[in-house]
């Protein structure tokens, strides 16, 4: 069942068109990796999706409900981090999650300390947020975005600052909440291999159009896998490859071909007296992917 | 929007500022509280060094002998009584008031006699005047000083001139009272107090008596505040309401005064909370914590100004008890909120008495419509530019141009519209005259609810659809 529903979604700032009829959706318990360069539209694309800024045309529905007829019912379901967890620096933590817990109906003390255990902040958990590193303050955003128990998570960067074992503990974390919880997760990031192997859909966005919206394992496939080959000599190697390929050293190539076609290009090497010592296909990680799909990170 | 509101409560009482605010405006009073107090006599009896220089400059014969001289002559005789005598020493003694009020003119009569007019004889009349009032310091007894001034008064002739023999009467009544209520001639509060309203009352029949003088608004108020001053005063002589207390820096006065007033403190509370709960969290982004929760932006913002509201008024309170408390400690004296407080009402001209509480309650009614407006503008002014340093300048200057606008409502009729100077209640209080005719009661309250709506509305539209930009 879909949780969020982003339908025609266009945005004007002035008169530059930001957004252009982008529509995705998130179903209950996937995580949706939203990826796009700088300035692609992402974060304006999640500050419609919660009311925070006037949608040009379009709508945006969360658990059936209407985020600007029925607000308050849409957004009850939602936690967030936008651009970054934004505290109240002059709170302690534990001070900061009382203040969101107030917003909300029957969040006891005792789930207050839950989130606490699970974002890991047990023993800084009552200094003050101005004491606090960014990764830190980054946990606590995360504490106060599902303390609620939310059925939709929308975190835009939300692994920025932290270390690689903060980023796994974060990955762990919300693929618990999406497969126990069944929430539907949304996670905006520039990092494109943090959400390698993690996220289930990658929705790519660039200048403000959806160029892709798919399952990764889709997505990968998406292009001819690519083989790396070692060889006794490369000279004079690419008239014998009509595929895409670029020759790294003397001794390796790298060619972007189809499975089917790989036995073909082998032996036409073989024929042509070139000797092959080893052949690797190298998995097509979702940076490629994004790389092919986007033709690098330019915004125009 | 209860939560709402208990939790934007939370977070201004977590700031700093506040409290810093509110430390400065109580020690202030302190401040000036203890400076009231200081005794300045050490300082008037040690500095002679100015009149002896002047005295040797005049009489080395290069200068002619003119009125300069004979004040510092004269300024010089009395230090010297000063020096002489230890109770002169302090500022507030009988004896300080004596030297300076009584023996002071009379060694300037002397000295002018002497050396002005050349009058040997009129100046040795003087003379044995002045030997007989130093002799009187030497065991000084106010009391008798008094009385010798009753005895005088009595034999005056007044031949039936009216203005006379009611003076007189004030004069015997006064000094009577001075008598029974062992207050006698000094620089102390009470005392001054008598002789302010002594100064009143002869203002008072004077203006009585030149009722055709009195045509112009401006005098007409003068008079009304004579009459006010003379009234309120006369009913607590008597009454025995008069001692140290009843003073400019009296406990009791503090808090009704401090209650009644929107001082610059509470201005700079205004802004700095105004702009914590809006600017700022726009400023650091954290509005967008507040945003996506399950709550209207009406009932966001709604929730915002209630706290902004309650804090200003709180403050207020506090500050007042706290000031008054100060002043009560420095002046060892305490009134209870339910002692009485005299009030002048120009409806029924006569003294109204009520206690402390209710009569700075009164007087917060007053100013309560300059609190909302002045903190509603503040907030629109954040929300409009999200900018602190932005709402804090309009904030002051607004409150600085209330001050200067209204001394032009007369020459320029259309600032009377102008809300700046509708906006202080206590104006009417009692049937109190406005300093412009163009200031009317029903007008001013108008204007107040009108704009207070007007600026309402505003940052209801304004904070329903801001966009939360990208940072």
């Amino acid at each position: 069942m879909s949780l969020v529903e982003v339908k025609n979604l266009n945005k004007k700032f002035g008169k530059k068109q930001v957004l252009h009829d982008v529509n995705f959706v998130i179903d209950e318990g996937e995580i949706l990796g939203f990826i796009g360069p700088n300035g692609a539209g992402k974060t304006t694309t999640i500050k419609l999706m919660l009311g925070l800024q006037s949608i040009g045309s379009g709508t945006v529905t969360i658990d059936g409900h209407d985020i600007v007829k029925d607000f308050e019912k849409a957004i009850e379901g939602v936690g967030a981090i936008v651009e970054s967890p934004d505290l109240y620096m002059y709170l302690s933590g534990r001070q900061n999650l009382q203040l969101i817990a107030n917003y909300y109906k029957g969040i006891t003390k005792e789930r207050i300390d839950e989130v606490i255990k699970i974002i890991g902040l047990g023993k800084r958990i009552d200094d003050k947020v101005s004491k606090y590193s960014l990764g830190m303050r980054q946990r606590l955003g995360i504490g106060a975005a599902i303390l609620h128990n939310p059925k939709v998570l929308i975190l835009d960067e939300p692994t920025n600052g932290l270390d690689p074992e903060g980023i796994k503990d974060v990955r762990e974390l919300l693929i618990r909440l999406a497969k126990k919880e069944k929430m539907a997760i949304l996670i905006s990031s520039h990092n494109l291999s943090e959400l390698d192997n993690f996220v289930t859909t990658a929705c790519i966005i660039q200048n403000g159009h959806v160029v892709s919206n798919t399952s990764v394992k889709n997505l990968k496939k998406y292009d001819s896998s690519r083989y790396k080959i070692f060889l006794d000599k490369t000279k004079g190697i690419s008239k014998y490859i009509k595929q895409e390929h670029n020759i790294i050293s003397d001794y390796l190539i790298e060619v972007f071909i189809e499975d089917d076609d790989v036995s073909d290009l082998l032996l036409e090497l073989l024929n042509n007296k070139y000797k092959i010592r080893q052949v690797i296909k190298e998995e097509m990680s979702l940076e490629d992917a994004f790389i092919k799909m986007t033709g690098g990170n330019t915004i125009d | 929007m209860i939560r709402l509101f208990q939790n934007e409560l939370f977070k201004i009482f977590h700031k700093k500022g506040l409290y810093i605010i509110f430390l400065i405006s109580i020690l202030m009073t302190g401040l000036i509280t203890v400076l009231n107090n200081i005794d300045l006599s050490g300082v008037i009896a040690d500095n002679t060094n100015f009149e002896e220089q002047l005295i040797k400059e005049y009489e080395s014969g290069n200068v002619e002998l003119d009125e300069q001289y004979i004040n510092a002559k004269s300024t010089m005789a009395t230090k010297e009584l000063i020096k002489n005598n230890d109770n002169a020493k302090k500022y507030n003694s009988p004896e300080y008031y004596f030297i300076t009020n009584v023996i002071q003119p009379l060694y300037n009569s002397y000295y002018t006699n002497l050396y002005l007019y050349n009058d040997e004889n009129t100046a040795n009349m003087i003379k044995k005047q002045v030997d007989s009032k130093v002799k009187d310091l030497e065991n000084f007894d106010w009391k008798k000083q008094i009385n010798d001034e009753i005895e005088e008064i009595k034999t005056t002739e007044c031949d039936n001139d009216e203005y006379c023999i009611k003076v007189n009467q004030e004069k015997l009544f006064l000094l009577n009272y001075r008598l029974e209520n062992n207050i006698p001639y000094s620089h102390k509060d009470s005392s001054l107090s008598i002789d302010t309203y002594y100064g009143n009352y002869m203002t008072y029949l004077q203006t009585e008596k030149d009722e055709s003088k009195y045509k112009s608004r401006d005098s007409l108020i003068e008079k009304r505040e004579v009459e006010k001053a003379t009234q309120t005063f006369r009913y607590k002589l008597d009454n025995k309401l008069i001692d140290d207390s009843y003073t400019d820096f009296s406990s009791q006065y503090t808090f009704v005064s401090s209650m009644g007033s929107v001082s610059i403190f509470v201005v700079v509370c205004i802004v700095l909370v105004s702009s914590s709960v809006i600017a700022d969290e726009f400023n650091k982004g954290t509005i967008k914590q507040l945003l996506v929760r399950p709550f209207s932006r009406s009932k966001i913002i709604i929730a915002k100004l209630l706290a902004i509201l309650t804090t200003i008024l709180l403050f207020v309170v506090l500050v007042s008890i706290g000031q008054s408390l100060v002043s009560g400690i420095i002046n060892h004296d305490f009134k209870t909120l339910i002692d009485p407080y005299v009030m002048y009402s120009f409806d029924s001209h006569s003294v109204i008495i009520s206690n402390t509480l209710f009569s700075g309650l009164l007087r917060y009614a007053c100013i309560l419509p300059e609190i909302i407006i002045l903190t509603l503008l503040t907030v629109l002014v954040s929300v409009l530019f999200t900018n602190n340093g932005v709402s804090t300048a309009i904030g002051i200057v607004t409150y600085a141009a209330a001050g200067i606008l209204e001394m032009y409502v007369d020459a320029k009729p259309i600032i009377s519209y102008i809300p700046l100077v509708n906006w202080d209640f206590s104006m009417y209080l009692f049937g109190a005259m406005p300093q412009s005719k163009y200031l009317v009661l029903s007008k001013s309250l108008y204007i107040c609810i009108s704009t207070a709506i007007l600026l309402f509305i505003g940052i209801l539209l304004f904070f329903k659809h801001k966009d939360i930009k990208n940072q």
